[in-house]
């Protein structure tokens, strides 16, 4: 939360900045939007390993409640330890953003020690609760009241994924062996490196050979990586050993050094150090890379997903907590069906109880369909709703929504359509026009799904 | 990058089979290499592993190196577990370390003595 603020601030500071630069041009939003997008081509040019799914909030249900997300489908999301969502549009661009959500899943926010990688990630010995709790996430968002009422809207909403049958890529299990076999040969790496260290040398050769006897040793021990077969797990020893001999000759070279050079204890414990330093650069791509095949597996989930979230908003008028009241209680059901890593048809139930001073005013429906494309620089998508109330007219809501990477952490998020009648996203008609920022915490927000 | 943490400590045997059961928790994946006396006895994943009868077991030490990877994204926490039965009362060692960066390590050097 604090590391949240700490953002807050500084966005407020960045968009002060902006908006004295552009004070003065009658048609500000637009140049802002402009700038923001020049920008967002030039930084997103630098990196774009990171996918606009992985910088997206998880869909907030405080949000959602206060009716101002920029979709109102929201796709489910497993959730992150720490979200925050900071929302414009366009009709109020001049002034600092004024809607703000924050998410938090509390599961994480201590420490499980009985939870190993395979109940987390194969769901081994995990019930129904704990698939909930760990799936679970809170938020807090506000907003402005709607004008000519002045005062602020807060919402408070909870959100888990009930099920799923969905299936991660076809590689998965694959990629999570070989994960775990690069993380076997990395112990053997430490264990050998600490030997070594533990040894007494006098001439620099004698470094070379002590990591040739270990590995042989591992090699000819039977209880080492005993459930490989003989021939693979030679082949990795000896890779480890080629990489161990390269680092030692590095610095063989860089120091003119020779196998008969003569060594003292202190030369042999600063040479050992340079080659674990260089083994652990070797051990972060190596790993780096096998745990992001893993992920990438998980990211091709396909199937279907079921979420619950529920929220209650009220209103402050006036900012003062004496004329506080609920304004709206709801839950809903979000089934998304994914039909490829890029195409998702998600569906929404929602019901709606509207308060008006402190009384029912009614109870509502909604239902609606949404047609997600993705990639990994935008989103597009398109919904459709219809609104039903005992006793009256059904409304409906079409929408269509472009979500654009800006950056590693941000992009911005667009929404045009029309909204239902009488209620109205911003100005007294039912358009919607909607240009939101996000900025992202964390490159990889998303929890896995069980398997 | 990666962090290490050491620890020392000693299990009281009695007539009984030593079994050790090594849990790395918060969702992260780790391998270990267990050994007795510095001999390698088994490594990868360890559960319920016979060590020896208490009695051959004394004076003797075991070591345990556990690497374990930062993959969870939701959090930096590492911990390990190491429970220890059969001597004259079960025993649970409990390890923690957090990574500065996502995606870094943590290895876990321990050695309990048996006596």
């Amino acid at each position: 939360m604090v590391i949240g603020l700490c953002i807050i601030q500084i966005l407020n500071l960045f968009n002060n900045l902006i908006f004295k630069v552009m004070k003065g041009f009658k048609n500000n939003h637009t140049i802002l939007f402009f700038i923001l997008l020049f920008a967002g081509c030039l930084f997103s040019q630098e990196n774009n390993e990171i996918k606009i799914d992985d910088l997206k909030a998880p869909a907030s249900p405080a949000f959602t409640i206060l009716g101002i997300n920029p979709t109102s489908i929201e796709r489910p999301e497993t959730p992150r330890v720490l979200g925050v969502t900071i929302l414009n549009n366009f009709s109020s661009i001049n002034v600092l953003p004024k809607s703000f959500a924050f998410d938090v899943a509390p599961y994480w926010l201590c420490s499980h020690p009985d939870l190993t990688f395979d109940m987390y990630y194969y769901n081994k010995n995990s019930n129904i609760l704990d698939n909930l709790w760990r799936n679970f996430s809170v938020s807090i968002a506000t907003t402005p009241l709607d004008s000519p009422k002045v005062g602020t809207s807060l919402g408070f909403g909870v959100h888990t994924i009930l099920t799923t049958f969905s299936k991660p890529g076809k590689n998965l299990d694959e990629n999570v062996n070989a994960y775990k076999e690069i993380l076997k040969i990395q112990v053997y790496r430490v264990d050998l490196l600490n030997n070594i260290s533990k040894m007494n040398y006098s001439r620099f050769g004698e470094i070379g050979d002590a990591i040739k006897k270990e590995i042989s040793s591992f090699i000819l021990n039977q209880n080492v990586l005993s459930d490989m077969n003989p021939k693979k797990k030679e082949d990795y020893l000896k890779l480890l050993e080629k990489y161990l001999l390269q680092s030692l000759n590095e610095k063989r070279d860089s120091e003119n050094l020779n196998d008969t050079s003569l060594i003292d204890s202190k030369r042999a414990n600063d040479i050992i150090k340079y080659i674990k330093d260089k083994m652990i650069e070797i051990a972060d791509t190596q790993v780096k890379v096998a745990r992001e095949k893993v992920r990438e597996q998980e990211k091709k989930r396909v199937g279907f997903l079921l979420e619950f979230a529920a929220a209650v908003a009220g209103e402050f008028k006036d900012d003062s907590i004496k004329y506080g009241e609920f304004s709206k209680i709801g839950a809903w059901i979000t089934p998304m069906y994914s039909m490829t890593d890029a195409i998702d048809i998600i569906g929404i139930v929602r019901y709606l109880v509207l308060y008006e001073n402190k009384e029912i005013k009614s109870h509502k429906v909604d239902a609606g369909l949404r047609l997600l494309i993705r990639n990994k620089s935008f989103g597009f998508s398109f919904e459709g709703i219809a609104r039903t109330e005992a006793g009256k007219t059904t409304h409906q809501r079409f929408a269509f929504n472009l979500d654009y990477k800006l950056a590693d952490d941000i992009y911005v998020t667009g929404t045009f359509g029309k909204d239902f009648e009488g209620k109205p996203i911003i100005g007294k008609g039912d358009l919607i026009t909607l240009l939101g920022i996000n900025f992202g915490m964390g490159k990889e927000p998303l929890v896995k799904l069980p398997k | 990058m990666e962090k290490e943490v050491n620890f020392k400590s000693e299990y009281e045997v009695s007539d009984g089979d030593i079994y050790l059961t090594i849990v790395i928790g918060n969702g992260q994946p780790g391998s270990s290499i267990v050994k007795i006396n510095k001999i390698i006895i088994k490594d990868g994943e360890i559960k319920n592993l016979k060590l020896g009868n208490g009695n051959e077991l004394k004076g003797k030490t075991l070591s345990v190196t556990s690497y374990v990877d930062d993959y969870q994204v939701n959090t930096n926490d590492t911990c390990i577990q190491y429970l220890l039965t059969g001597g004259k009362e079960p025993k649970k060692y409990y390890l923690d370390a957090t990574v500065d960066v996502d995606g870094d390590r943590v290895v876990y050097n321990t050695d309990i003595k048996f006596i």
